[in-house]
Parts: C-alpha cells; sequence; structure tokens
C-alpha cells in the first residue's frame, strides 16, 4: 500500500486552446504538456489527466476538443480520471446555472464517476489529491481482484513459463515483455498507454504492473508451446480471432482479449 | 441429463493446489456466457474434448504434448438443448448464431443472452450446444455449459478421481 501509495500517476495537462501552463499543485507529478491537437492522436489518457481552462462555459464551446477526450477517455482502461479546473470561480449566484452546464459536460463522457471539476487553483489542489487517491485505490482493488480469480498463476509451470518476464525485483519488466513479444519498448509503452521514457526509466515501475499483467497472462501459453512455437503461434492467423493474428489484435491494443484465448487453451475450455 | 462429461486440459500441475479447485471458474466469457457470469464448460466425449483442446494447437509442437483429461457425472435436471430445432425455434436462435463469432463481438451474442438469463434463475442449469471443434472438421459433436450459479438439489456436478470417487461436488 505504501510503495503504491507513493508512486504517483502518469498525468497530462491540457487546455482546449494554446499552450498549456502547468498549475504549481501539480508539479510535483511532473506532468506532460499536450495540446489540444495531440488528445486524438493519443491511444490513451495517462491515469490522470487536468484540462486547465479559464471557465466553464469557454470549456464547453469546444465540442471537438470535448468529443475528442471523451473518445480518447473511453479508450482508456481504468484508472484513469480527468479533473476540469477552471481558473475563474463562478460566483454563488450562478450555482443553478452551473450545475446544467455540469451536465452537459459530463454529457459527453459515458464514464461521469472518472470526472472532478475544480474552480479556483486551491480547490483544484484538493482535486488532485482526491483523484490520486482514487487513481491509487483503484490500482490495488484491480490487482486484489486479478490476484482472487487467477488459478492458474499459482501452478509452477506457468510461473517457470513466464519468469523471464520479470526483473530482478519479481515484477513484471516492460523491456523483458517487450523482448518476449518482439515489440521495441516505445511500442509496448505506447499500447499500455505510457511514454516510452516511462517504461524506459523504471521498467518494474508499480504503476506498470497492471498494464503488463495481461501480456503476462498471454505468455503463459509458454508453458505448453516452444520460444520458436510461441512466436510462430502469435503470427499465425487464429479463427477463435476472427482470422487476424495473436500479434494483429495485441497491437490493435485488445491484448485482454488475446490474454483470456489463451486461458481456454491451457484449460481446455470448449469452443 | 445424467451422463459423464470430459474436458481436456493442459498437462500442467492442476492437481498440485491445496486444496485442488476442479469446479474452478474464473468469469471470463465464453461462447454461452458473458464477462462475470460464472460457467464450467464440458464436452460430451473423450472425442469431442479432444479436438476441443487439440484445435487451439494446430501447426504446433503443442499438439502432440501430453494432455490429462477430466471427467465429471453430471444430474441436470432441466438443460436447454439447442440440438433440439423446436428449442432453436422457440428461442429465435439460428444455427448461424450458436456458431457466431463472440471473442470479439462488440456486445453479447444471443446464446451469451441466453447464457446470461439462465444463470439468473433455479430451474435450467446447463445449455447444449454444438462444437465449432467437430463443425470445422465436418462432424457433429456437443458440449455442454453448466451454470453453478443455477445449480439446486437434486441437480449435481461431481468431478471424479481415478477410482471413479467424487473429487469435488456441485449441488
Amino acid at each position: 500500500m505504501e510503495t503504491a501509495a507513493l508512486e504517483y500517476p502518469s498525468t497530462m495537462v491540457t487546455t482546449p486552446t494554446g499552450e498549456a501552463t502547468v498549475p504549481a499543485p501539480l508539479r510535483r507529478y511532473r506532468p506532460r504538456l499536450a495540446r489540444a491537437s495531440e488528445i486524438k492522436g493519443l491511444r490513451h489518457l495517462p491515469e490522470l489527466t487536468v484540462v486547465w481552462t479559464k471557465e466553464l462555459d469557454a470549456l464547453l464551446s469546444h465540442r471537438t476538443f470535448l468529443r475528442m477526450l471523451a473518445e480518447r477517455l473511453t479508450a482508456t482502461p481504468a484508472p484513469s480520471k480527468i479533473v476540469f479546473l477552471f481558473q475563474t470561480k463562478r460566483r454563488k449566484a450562478d450555482q443553478r446555472e452551473t450545475a446544467q452546464k455540469l451536465v452537459e459536460l459530463f454529457g459527453y463522457f459515458n464514464r461521469p464517476f472518472d470526472l472532478e471539476v475544480a474552480q479556483g487553483i486551491h480547490a483544484g489542489e484538493d482535486a488532485f489529491n482526491e483523484a490520486v487517491a482514487k487513481i491509487v485505490a483503484t490500482r490495488q482493488l484491480s490487482s486484489e481482484k486479478s490476484e482472487r480469480a487467477d488459478h492458474l498463476s499459482e501452478l509452477k509451470k506457468v510461473i517457470a513459463a513466464t519468469d523471464d518476464l520479470r526483473a530482478k525485483s519479481g515484477k513484471l519488466s516492460a523491456d523483458s515483455v517487450a523482448s518476449v513479444f518482439g515489440l521495441s519498448v516505445a511500442e509496448l509503452a505506447a499500447l499500455v498507454g505510457r511514454t516510452r521514457q516511462t517504461a524506459s526509466k523504471t521498467p518494474d515501475a508499480d504503476s506498470l504492473q497492471p498494464l503488463l499483467q495481461p501480456f503476462e497472462r498471454v505468455a503463459r501459453v509458454r508453458a505448453v508451446l516452444s520460444p520458436n512455437d510461441f512466436r510462430k503461434w502469435l503470427y499465425l492467423a487464429n479463427d477463435e480471432l476472427d482470422g487476424r493474428t495473436p500479434l494483429e489484435v495485441i497491437r490493435q491494443g485488445k491484448v485482454a482479449l488475446v490474454a483470456d484465448l489463451v486461458e481456454d487453451m491451457l484449460t481446455g475450455s470448449p469452443s | 441429463m445424467r451422463r459423464r462429461l470430459v474436458r481436456c486440459v493442459a498437462a500442467l500441475d492442476f492437481l498440485e493446489g491445496s486444496p485442488p479447485r476442479y469446479l474452478y471458474t474464473s468469469g471470463r466469457p465464453g461462447r454461452c456466457n458473458p464477462r462475470d457470469v460464472d460457467c464450467l464448460y464440458f464436452s460430451e466425449t473423450e472425442h469431442v474434448a479432444n479436438l476441443e483442446y487439440g484445435r487451439r494447437f494446430v501447426g504446433l509442437g503443442a499438439a502432440t504434448e501430453p494432455r490429462v483429461t477430466a471427467f465429471a457425472q453430471v444430474d441436470l435436471k432441466h438443460v436447454v438443448d439447442l440440438s433440439r430445432p423446436a428449442v432453436l425455434k422457440a428461442l429465435g436462435i439460428s444455427i448461424d448464431d450458436m456458431f457466431a463469432l463472440w471473442r470479439s463481438a462488440p456486445s453479447p451474442t444471443r446464446i451469451q443472452r441466453l447464457g446470461l438469463a439462465v444463470s439468473g434463475q433455479r430451474r435450467v442449469s446447463a445449455i447444449r450446444f454444438a462444437s465449432e471443434a467437430c463443425r470445422r472438421i465436418g462432424t457433429a459433436g456437443w458440449n455442454v455449459a453448466i451454470f453453478p450459479d443455477a445449480i439446486v438439489a437434486p441437480s449435481q456436478v461431481r468431478i471424479l478421481g481415478k477410482s471413479g470417487a467424487t473429487l469435488e461436488e456441485l449441488s
């Protein structure tokens, strides 16, 4: 718990217009800055996205930006949260109107529980802390859930088959995972919604573990396949994947789908 | 349905758990269940179970590797039998629905939705459905999807050990 809580989420600051600047309370998270035009090209959003803009009305006028942001959030695995930070605090007399406009804003998104709103920089600090706490708690819950449901992870042959994916720390390493799958670290990082720098700097970071775990589940098939056969299998068209190869599906960001297939292979689940 | 069912699994150390869990379900989706609906899959014969296991390793060395065959004795009072045209007609399910691609389907297939409905009641406990592995080689064979949440006595599923003794039971 302590380690997870200390590890800051990957963070990005953006604004619908012009250059983004980093609000002071966010500096400790070392966020990356992204122009509005860059959002569309992102495969996933980071764990924490901060939209830093003057006020709510101005934001609502940028419909294309909001639609793109909503699409990217939909494509991003949890945990991922967006904090809308407004520089200007609205007057109390406007509260009813504000509530209506927030409904309009949230209406763009199909994950409204992953949105936070803060007006004024001081409120922003509280919102960041709350979002970070929720992200860390979600990471922990998802890791406990996968441990509960993961019977195969206890099998010696499966453990041996995936041992080379781990660093000396015992944690999954982005370097090793990339190598086993024949991907570059940059490509693997993009697939899990991280930058190459993040994945290279600490390849076995706690924050990468839930993202690398589906790759480990795929690599378990090496308990019954030789290294050569594993590579061959990755490149073989698979009728259960609509004729696509496992590697194609992984490159489309659907590694969990291939991981489920591997579990069915090992457990012989009829199709 | 009162009969012995079969499943082939990879020759891993499944039996070394403490205690081993034979009736383990992961909640991952299958042909008859959407995600998070628990379901146990078996084939009706060893031949079908072998085909189901082997089809995923065609062209790879593992196709000839040892595998473990597990047996279950089931007594299921009510089963939705998709081999019967009248049942298909009553449910509005076509043969194409039975073999529809489900892994990457954007929403649950008709058979998965049927499984969801079965898992939510206590009268019917399983679906008998056609084997895709058999269809691919031009033969007919059948599998059974059992929904643990829908099993109530006197229906039961028993995993059989070497001597025919019960290793684990669901009822």
